[in-house]
């Protein structure tokens, strides 16, 4: 086991002809959360999706637990997958399948429990996302807020060691968001998982992160503690904390 | 003029393209077969869906075409041929052309399109990357039921829809054309072979393969948004009516060769 679970090595990577991320590193040490910033369409979920073998990087390394993810053979990177759990930004909760059944997918094809143990296994995931007894709905039925937290526990229904959460607040109003910001913490204390935050929610890189890194133009130009962040005169991180488009960070639109 | 050329060639290369990966897509569905049974709940719900769902559609289809080839049967032969004919005629046509090809057609637009716009939808709103990143292939979890329902529910709904034609050719022979009951199916009996039987069902099986693996790979591979669903929808079954009639002449060559 090694002791940083996450990196990623010089990694490029262009999508529609444009790049969007250029010589990107960056390492998540286990039980640790990471937390990444950066204006949106900067490439945040981009690096996600090279974290779970989503998308390969054109050049450079995806190292998942030591070994090389975005060499892995089909077998393989399933199996990686497994040790992680994944929030997406929009929720991608599976429309057609009531809560109990996005939840408790995994657990039926991965595991040997029986309904019984399914059952309890998916109430006391739902218990932790604070959406008990909802089983039997349907996504459609469902607020945002309500969605981003079944994706939240669909996440954590194979108790994985790495989280990716993309967005977990975006769009929410401040008192869900500040639920889901506990969550990530009691999901961390718990089940001492691993996680990496996306956000640009400044209360979540605050509140959530034990490193943050911010980035811009496909780099990461900034990494330290939530308090460093908060004491740097780092221009780019000023103008983030800050809002405003005025810069050295450049607004393409 | 030079861009003319690399317009074209940027075409050709992209239909190019296209071909491999839609080869690349259906190999692997082919791959998966042997694992049927680990989806098996998926496939017994799509079985039902594209099956029972069906029926309605086809039952009327059905019920016109045969009552049409009736009159137009008897309208052809006039007086020249013995009634018993007309009998033969569509019941015969029904069972090697008509049935599994007007079946073919409105499955397409009904189940193909489906097919296409439900996985589109789930490609365009992350639901397959979630399926992926659970570990779960896709190919096997979305495309396999259905391509597989295809498969087996099509020659049972041509089944039904021939069945429907024959009654419904038979009521305009009776009531329109005062043909006898008994001369009806004796015409029916004398000229119908087992082998047409068996070469429209397997007819029918070849089309309900095309139908759902056309809508699977529209589907599968949709991009840009909800525009895009509703391109891979359309292209879906303007691709899926080409194919079944193309793949109708070939099969109608191999099957009803003609001693020439
Ligand atoms: N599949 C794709 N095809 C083409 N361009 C893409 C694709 N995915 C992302 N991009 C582009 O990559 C950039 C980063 O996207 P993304 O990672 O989603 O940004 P964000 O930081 O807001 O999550 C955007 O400019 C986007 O247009
Ligand atoms: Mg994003």
């Amino acid at each position: 086991m090694q002791s940083v679970i996450m990196e990623l090595a010089g990694v490029y990577k262009s999508l529609g002809g444009q790049p969007v991320l250029s010589d990107l590193s960056l390492s998540v040490p286990r039980g640790e959360t990471l937390v990444i910033m950066g204006r949106s369409g900067a490439g945040k979920s981009v690096i996600l999706k090279h974290m779970v073998g989503l998308l390969n990087p054109d050049r450079g390394a995806v190292l998942f637990d030591g070994r090389r993810l975005d060499r892995m053979r089909r077998a393989e990177l399933q199996q990686a997958r497994k040790r992680m759990g994944m929030l997406f930004q929009s929720s991608a909760l599976f429309d057609s399948m009531t809560v109990a059944e996005n939840v408790s997918l995994g657990l039926r094809k991965h595991t040997r429990l029986g309904e019984k143990e399914i059952a309890a296994k998916v109430e006391a995931k739902l218990a932790a996302v604070g959406l008990a007894g909802i089983e039997q709905k349907m996504p459609a039925e469902l607020s945002g807020g309500m969605r981003k937290r079944v994706g939240l526990a669909r996440a954590i229904a194979m108790d994985p060691e790495l989280i990716l959460y993309d967005e977990p607040t975006t769009g929410l109003d401040p008192i869900t968001a500040d639920a889901i910001n506990n969550l990530i913490i009691e999901t961390r204390d718990k089940f001492g998982v691993t996680s990496v935050v996306v956000t640009h929610d400044v209360n979540t890189v605050l509140k959530v992160g034990s490193t943050v890194a911010l980035l811009n133009e496909g780099k990461i130009i900034f990494s330290g503690t939530p308090a460093e962040l908060k004491s740097t005169d780092n221009p780019y991180v000023r103008q983030f904390l800050e809002g405003r488009a005025e810069g050295p960070i450049k607004v393409h639109f | 003029m030079l861009e003319l050329f690399s317009r074209i060639g940027e075409r050709v290369l992209g239909g190019f393209y296209r071909l491999g990966e839609a080869t690349l897509l259906i190999l692997r569905v082919f791959g998966e077969l042997p694992h049927i049974w680990r989806v098996h709940r998926e496939t017994v719900a799509q079985m039902i869906r594209i099956g029972i769902g069906s029926m309605p559609l086809v039952a009327v289809t059905s019920l016109f075409t045969g009552m049409v080839l009736a009159v137009q049967t008897s309208y052809q032969i006039e007086e020249y041929v013995p009634e018993i004919f007309i009998a033969s005629a569509v019941c015969k046509a029904t069972i090697i052309e008509l049935g599994p090809v007007i079946t073919a057609l409105v499955i397409s637009g009904r189940v193909g399109a489906s097919i296409a716009a439900e996985l589109g939808t789930m490609r365009v709103t992350e639901q397959i990357d979630a399926l992926e990143t659970m570990a779960v292939d896709p190919v096997r979890f979305l495309l396999l039921p259905r391509f597989f329902s295809g498969l087996v529910m099509m020659p049972v709904i041509v089944t039904f829809g021939c069945l429907i034609a024959i009654a419904g050719g038979y009521a305009v022979c009776l009531l329109y054309l005062e043909m006898s009951s008994v001369a009806f199916f004796q015409g029916m009996r004398q000229f119908v072979y087992p082998y047409d039987i068996y070469s429209g069902l397997l007819k029918s099986f070849i089309f309900g393969g095309t139908i759902s693996l056309v809508g699977c790979y529209y589907g599968y591979c949709t991009s840009q948004g909800a525009e895009g669903v509703g391109r891979a929808t359309t292209q879906s079954v303007v691709t899926n009516c080409l194919l079944i009639l193309i793949f109708d002449y070939f099969l109608a060559m191999l099957l009803f060769p003609t001693a020439g």
